[in-house]
């Protein structure tokens, strides 16, 4: 083997890719040639540089992964709690940020229950054990001391119908601010039977347009179905049509945007926008299934 | 329960089964998607899309391959879409790159860079790791995806082939074509 031939087989040998005669051949000449094996070491020490950029995802990163799959698979299949909620279970890890986030929703509800709660029709079965404690101040005091106030909460249960004044609020409340998004999902579910309520119906447009977590979107986007023919509700779901990071989202907008059949004019312009730079393939397909059922051309004019 | 019979169970639409196969892979999956994008929540969006769609086609997994070549192939089949449509809108991870060595975002929790005492060598390496991310994002996404899962995935040419439905002899020729721009970018520095 000349020094030519050494050359450009130098990237595969390194990656361990060439035929055993060739690599056997290979080794001889960099036994010989200084100049080759001044070239593999520096394509070596290249190779070292790349790994050493090689990113390691942090188990933070893969429990919030798997906590919105639970979430979103929950919207999407309409499973009840017993299947996904395992999903929702904390990694068997030494983090505390899964047990402060649970904390501060605990804490959010609890707060919320108790000004919702008196003079309700709703039964709330009170405990007096604060079972809560969550940080809201930590000061030096000097002497080596130090001062820390706690918001103690206590749990609560409550039951009572979907059209009572204050489950409504409880449930709007909840899916408006819980840090949990299973529950911000589990109590859109259960406003869809309140939906003829202007205060629901906004709660739903306002989960749309801004919850961080696809799945609680999704779940949103599935209870306006039935009012895809309000010209309200059509401009948001236009917006996640357009605007939405996830796929789902704008796909099934796609699909709720085709059950209202007013002003089919102005679904078609955006779809005709979108499918000048959406670049992902469900979605366009789908875009151009209800193109082509609306019978306008797939370019824009 | 072995993985193909997890794969029929859940194909059966037993919802555990579906969680075990997912927890069995979804690291890989994780780490693919950060590495070739650079940025936690584009990474948590390719996690969420690549399962999502998992859960939704696997009635047409036919076990003619491997269920991870298969998920792979779903999984960076996303990640193409994502680097194409961030070099039509020409635009930089949402979150900065971690050379810098800060914490930017707390998902964000990768790997630290090596602490180096020497500050000489410490401005060299950041020089070599700065070159290093600029290749990356110039290769075309293809390019990128062989070359990563070659480099940080530690993958066969014949693996990646498959995980990009395509012959190893393309990917051999786009492992080639990303070397030697890394080559050439990087020349004096190592
Ligand atoms: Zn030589």
């Amino acid at each position: 083997m000349n020094c030519v031939e050494c050359e450009n087989n130098l990237v595969f040998y390194l990656y361990g890719e060439l035929p055993a005669e060739v690599e056997e051949s290979m080794e001889q000449h960099l036994d010989g040639c200084a100049g080759c094996r001044a070239q593999e070491t520096r394509l070596a020490n290249m190779h070292r540089a790349i790994e050493a950029e090689r990113l390691e995802p942090s188990l933070e990163l893969l429990s919030a992964c798997r906590q919105d799959l639970a979430v979103s698979l929950r919207a999407v299949t309409e499973q009840s709690d017993s299947g996904w909620r395992r999903w929702l279970r904390p990694l068997d890890i030494p983090g505390w940020s899964w047990r402060l986030a649970g904390c501060t929703a605990l804490v959010a509800v609890g707060f919320l229950a108790a000004r919702a709660l008196p003079g309700s029709a709703a039964k709330g079965i009170g405990g007096e054990q604060p079972v809560v404690s969550a940080v809201s101040h930590v000061e030096k005091m000097g002497d080596g001391l130090v001062r820390i106030v706690l918001q103690d909460s206590v749990a609560r249960e409550l039951s009572g119908r979907l059209d009572d004044q204050a489950v409504q609020s409880l449930l709007l409340a909840a899916a408006r601010n819980t840090v949990d998004p299973a529950i911000r999902v589990d109590a859109l579910d259960l406003l869809r039977g309140g939906i003829s309520s202007p205060e629901v119906r906004d709660t739903l447009l306002a989960a749309l347009r801004k919850d961080p977590n696809d799945g609680v979107r999704m779940k949103a986007l599935e209870s306006l179905r039935p009012l895809a023919g309000e010209p309200q509700v059509r401009a948001v779901l236009l917006d996640a049509l357009r605007e939405d990071r996830n796929a789902m989202v704008r796909a099934n907008a796609v699909d709720v945007l085709t059950m209202g059949n007013a002003q089919n004019s102005e679904l078609a312009g955006a779809l005709q926008e979108l499918m000048q730079r959406e670049e992902n393939l469900d979605v366009r397909r789908q875009g151009q299934r209800v193109l082509r059922s609306m019978n306008a051309s797939l370019e824009t004019f | 329960m072995d993985e193909a019979s997890l794969i029929r169970a859940a194909q059966r639409g037993d919802e555990d089964a579906f969680a075990v196969l997912v927890r069995a892979h979804d690291q890989s999956v994780l780490r693919i998607a950060l590495n070739l994008l650079r940025s936690p929540e584009d990474a948590r969006d390719v996690y969420q899309e690549t399962f999502l769609r998992v859960h939704r086609s696997l009635q047409q997994f036919r076990f003619d391959c491997n269920f991870s070549t298969w998920l792979h192939r779903i999984a960076t089949n996303i990640c193409l879409d994502h680097l194409r449509r961030r070099k039509v809108r020409r635009e930089s991870p949402r979150v900065a790159s971690v050379s810098s060595g800060q914490e930017i975002d707390p998902l964000d929790t990768v790997a630290e860079p090596r602490a180096d005492s020497d500050p000489q060598r410490r401005v060299l390496s950041e020089e070599l790791r700065g070159r290093i991310q600029a290749v990356l994002r110039e290769l075309s996404p293809r390019e990128r995806v062989v070359f990563e899962m070659r480099h940080f995935e530690g993958m066969r040419l014949r693996a990646i082939g498959e995980a990009l439905g395509t012959s190893e002899e393309a990917a051999k020729n786009c492992l080639f074509r990303a070397t030697q721009k890394m080559r050439s970018a990087l020349g004096e520095f190592v």
